[in-house]
C-alpha cells in the first residue's frame, strides 16, 4: 500500500505505508483519513529537498524498533546508537542539518530528531559562547555587569 | 518545561509594553491604589491624564512591581522601551492609519472607428479620408513630440506605481498590527518571545539538545546570551542530578525566594562544581587519601568519537586555513573535535582504559633508583617493590637497584587516573576547597537575606560598598 505525500513546494512523492508511517504525524493523519487515500498528504513546513531526505532516512529505518520517548532517558549515559549509514548520512551542510532536524520536528521523526539533536549538541559542545553566536545569529544582549556575575557563579567554564 | 519560561519578569515585560490604551488607564488606577505615598483625589488625578504621562507612569510602576517582585540580582531588569518595538506599536502610527489611498487611473481603451465609417455615406467618407490623409502627415510630426511625452508620461506613471505598491505595503503592515492587536495577550506574548527568541530551532529542540550535554557543556552555553541562560536555568536535569548525589543522605535543598525551582538547583550545583564528577555525577570528597587533589574530578579531554566527518566535509575557512598547524589538517581538526569534562578518579581510569595515553619515547628503555621513582611517579614502596622489570644491583660496585620508568609511568597512571592525576597529587587541596566553601557560605547567605526581605546584591556591588564603609545590607 503506498501513500502520496506533498511538500510545500508542490512537488509530490510516493512512498510505502510502513515507511511514512515511522512519522507520527502522518500515523494520525492515516488513521482519520482512512477514507479519501486518494489526496497527498500536505506538510506545509517541510520542503521538497528535506523531504526527500527524510524519506530516505525512513526507508533505510523502516524495521528498526521504534523508541519509546522516556522522560528518565539521558542520552549522556547511553549514547544513540549510530551505523556507518547514518555517519554518512550526517555529512551535510550545517545549513541543510538545521532544516532537516526542524523537518523531523514538524513530521515527529523521532529517530532523525535524536539523530539531528545530537549533531546539533556536538557543534555546541565544542564551540565558545562567542562561536555559538556566531553560528545560531544571537545576539549578546547581556550587559557587562550581568556577564560578570554569571561567570563568577559558573567556575564549570574555567576548566 | 515552556512554562518556566513565562517567568515572572517576563509577564511584567508584557504588560509595561502593551500599547492598547484602555489597558494602560487600568493599570494606572490599580497602581493608584497600592501606592502608599499618593494621597491625591481623583479629580486630581484625572485632570494629568495625558496618555503621554499615562502610559509613563504605568511603566515605572511597573518596573517597580517587577523589582519589588523579583528582590535579586539574578534577574534581569527591562527598562528600555526599544525591547518592545518588535511587537508594539507607537501611538503615532495608530493616528495617522487612516490615510486611504487613491484611486486607480486606469487607462481609457480607445475607441474604434472602423465600424462608425461604414455606417456614414460616400461623400463624408471621402472628406473624412481627405482629412486622415492630411491627418497622418500631421500625426507623424505630432509622433515624434509624443513619443517624448508618452515617455515622460510612462516616467510619471512609474513613478505612481511605486507609490501605490509602498502605499500597499504600508496598508499591510497596518493591517498586520491591528491583526496583532486584536489577537489575545497570550498569543501576543508566544509571538514577540518567538520574535525575541532569535535561535533558529524551537524551544523543544533545543531541550532535546541540552539533553546531550554535560554540565559544564551547559553552564558555557548558557553564557550565550539571556534567552539561553533562562533556558539552561529552567532544565529540569539539575534537580535529578542533585538528588542522583544525595540520594544516599536523603538532603533536601534550600530553595532560594522569589526564583524558580530549577534555577536554585543550578545555582548550588554551579557553587559545588569543584566537587562533582560530570561522567558518574558523584560528590568527591578528597580528604583521608592518597593523593589529594588527584582524587578529585580534573578536566579531561575527551576525544571525538561520535559523527566524525560531518565537519571535515565543509570547505575550510580562510581564518581555520591560518590557525591551521603544520601537522595537517587532521590534527586541526582533531583538536577541534574534542572537550573536556571533570571527571573522578574512578571515571579517569576506566577513561584511560579505553583511550590510552601516548607513552613518551625516552621512558621505554630507561632505568631509575627507587627515590627518583618515588619522587616522579608518587609510587609507595609496595609499588615500586612490585614492579618485576628491573635491573640487578651489585654491592660490591656500589650499584643499587634500578626499576623500568616504562612500568613504573603505568602503574603511576593506574593509580591517580591519568597524566592528569599525577601531576596534581603534589597539589594542595586547600585553595579550591575554601573557594567551594565560601561559594556554599554564600548561598546559604542569600537566602537568608532574601527571606528576612533585604536586597542581594551583585557581587562588585558588594565589594565596593564594603570597601566604601557604606551599608552593604538594604532593604527593598
Amino acid at each position: 500500500m503506498k501513500v502520496t505525500l506533498e511538500s510545500s513546494d508542490g512537488q509530490v512523492f510516493t512512498v510505502d505505508k510502513e515507511v511514512a508511517e515511522l512519522s507520527v504525524i502522518i500515523k494520525e493523519m492515516l488513521v482519520i483519513e482512512q477514507a479519501n487515500q486518494d489526496h497527498p498528504i500536505p506538510l506545509l513546513n517541510v520542503g521538497a529537498v528535506e523531504l526527500a531526505k527524510v524519506i530516505e532516512y525512513c526507508e533505510h529505518h523502516r524495521n528498526d524498533p521504534t523508541i519509546d520517548d522516556d522522560e528518565d532517558y539521558d542520552s549522556r549515559k547511553k549514547p544513540i546508537e549510530m551505523d556507518d549509514w547514518d555517519k554518512q548520512f550526517t555529512i551535510v551542510n550545517k545549513e541543510m542539518m538545521f532544516e532537516l532536524i526542524l523537518a523531523a520536528n514538524s513530521m515527529q521523526v523521532k529517530p532523525l530528531l535524536h539523530l539531528g539533536c545530537r549533531y546539533a549538541a556536538d557543534i555546541v559542545k565544542r564551540m565558545s559562547p562567542t562561536e555559538i553566536r556566531d553560528l545560531f545569529q544571537i545576539d549578546d544582549d547581556f550587559t557587562p555587569e550581568e556577564q560578570d556575575k554569571i561567570e563568577w557563579e559558573k567556575q564549570w567554564t574555567k576548566l | 518545561m515552556i512554562p518556566s519560561f513565562f517567568s515572572k519578569f517576563n509577564i511584567t515585560r508584557v504588560g509595561a509594553g502593551t500599547p492598547n490604551p484602555a489597558q494602560s488607564s487600568q493599570r494606572t488606577t490599580l497602581g493608584g491604589r497600592s501606592a502608599d505615598d499618593d494621597t491625591s483625589s481623583l479629580s486630581q488625578h484625572l485632570s494629568q491624564l495625558d496618555l503621554n504621562e499615562v502610559e509613563d507612569s504605568s511603566e515605572e510602576e511597573d518596573a517597580r512591581a517587577g523589582t519589588e517582585a523579583r528582590g535579586s540580582f539574578e534577574e534581569i531588569v527591562y527598562e528600555d522601551g526599544d525591547e518592545f518595538s518588535s511587537w508594539s506599536i507607537p501611538s503615532s502610527v495608530l493616528v495617522t492609519s487612516t490615510a486611504s489611498s487613491p484611486a486607480q487611473v486606469l487607462p481609457v481603451p480607445s475607441a474604434q472607428l472602423d465600424g462608425h465609417l461604414s455606417a456614414l455615406p460616400v461623400q463624408q467618407q471621402q472628406r473624412q479620408l481627405e482629412k486622415e490623409r492630411q491627418g497622418e502627415e500631421m500625426e507623424e510630426q505630432e509622433e515624434r513630440v509624443g513619443e517624448e511625452e508618452e515617455w515622460k508620461e510612462q516616467k510619471e506613471q512609474d513613478g505612481r506605481e511605486e507609490e501605490r505598491q509602498e502605499e500597499q505595503q504600508e496598508q499591510q503592515l497596518e493591517k498586520q498590527q491591528e491583526e496583532e492587536l486584536q489577537k489575545s495577550p497570550y498569543l501576543q506574548y508566544y509571538e514577540w518571545q518567538q520574535q525575541r527568541y532569535q535561535m533558529r530551532l524551537p524551544i523543544d529542540v533545543w531541550i532535546k539538545i541540552c539533553s546531550h550535554l554535560y554540565p559544564s557543556q551547559l553552564a558555557r552555553f548558557s553564557l550565550v546570551s539571556r534567552d539561553t541562560y533562562s533556558l539552561v536555568a529552567s532544565l529540569d536535569t539539575w534537580e535529578t542530578w542533585f538528588k542522583r548525589m544525595y540520594a544516599h543522605v536523603n538532603i533536601k535543598l534550600r530553595l532560594l525566594p522569589g526564583l524558580p525551582r530549577s534555577h536554585s538547583y543550578m545555582l548550588f550545583m554551579c557553587s559545588i562544581s569543584f566537587q562533582v564528577c560530570e561522567k558518574c555525577l558523584k560528590r568527591c570528597d578528597g580528604r583521608r587519601q592518597r593523593g589529594r587533589l588527584a582524587m578529585m574530578p580534573l578536566p579531561v579531554i575527551v576525544p571525538y568519537a561520535g559523527l566524525k566527518g560531518s565537519i571535515n566535509d565543509e570547505p575550510a575557512d580562510l581564518e581555520d586555513v591560518k590557525t591551521m598547524k603544520p601537522g595537517g589538517k587532521e590534527d586541526h581538526h582533531q583538536q577541534e573535535e574534542s572537550w573536556t569534562i571533570r571527571m573522578c578518579k574512578r571515571c579517569r581510569v576506566l577513561h584511560y582504559q579505553s583511550h590510552p595515553e601516548p607513552i613518551p619515547h625516552e621512558i621505554i628503555a630507561s632505568f631509575q633508583t627507587k627515590r627518583v621513582l618515588r619522587e616522579k611517579y608518587r609510587l609507595g614502596p609496595k609499588e615500586i617493590q612490585a614492579i618485576t622489570l628491573r635491573s640487578r644491583g651489585s654491592r660490591r660496585y656500589g650499584r643499587p637497584v634500578t626499576y623500568s620508568e616504562f612500568v613504573a609511568l603505568i602503574k603511576s597512571r593506574q593509580v591517580f587516573g591519568g597524566d592528569v592525576g599525577r601531576h596534581a597529587v603534589s597539589r594542595s587541596l586547600y585553595k579550591p576547597m575554601a573557594v567551594l566553601n565560601h561559594r556554599v557560605f554564600m548561598y546559604n547567605k542569600r537566602i537568608k537575606i532574601l527571606e528576612d526581605g533585604h536586597r542581594w546584591l551583585p557581587y562588585q556591588e558588594y565589594q565596593a560598598r564594603k570597601a566604601a564603609g557604606q551599608p552593604t545590607c538594604l532593604s527593598m
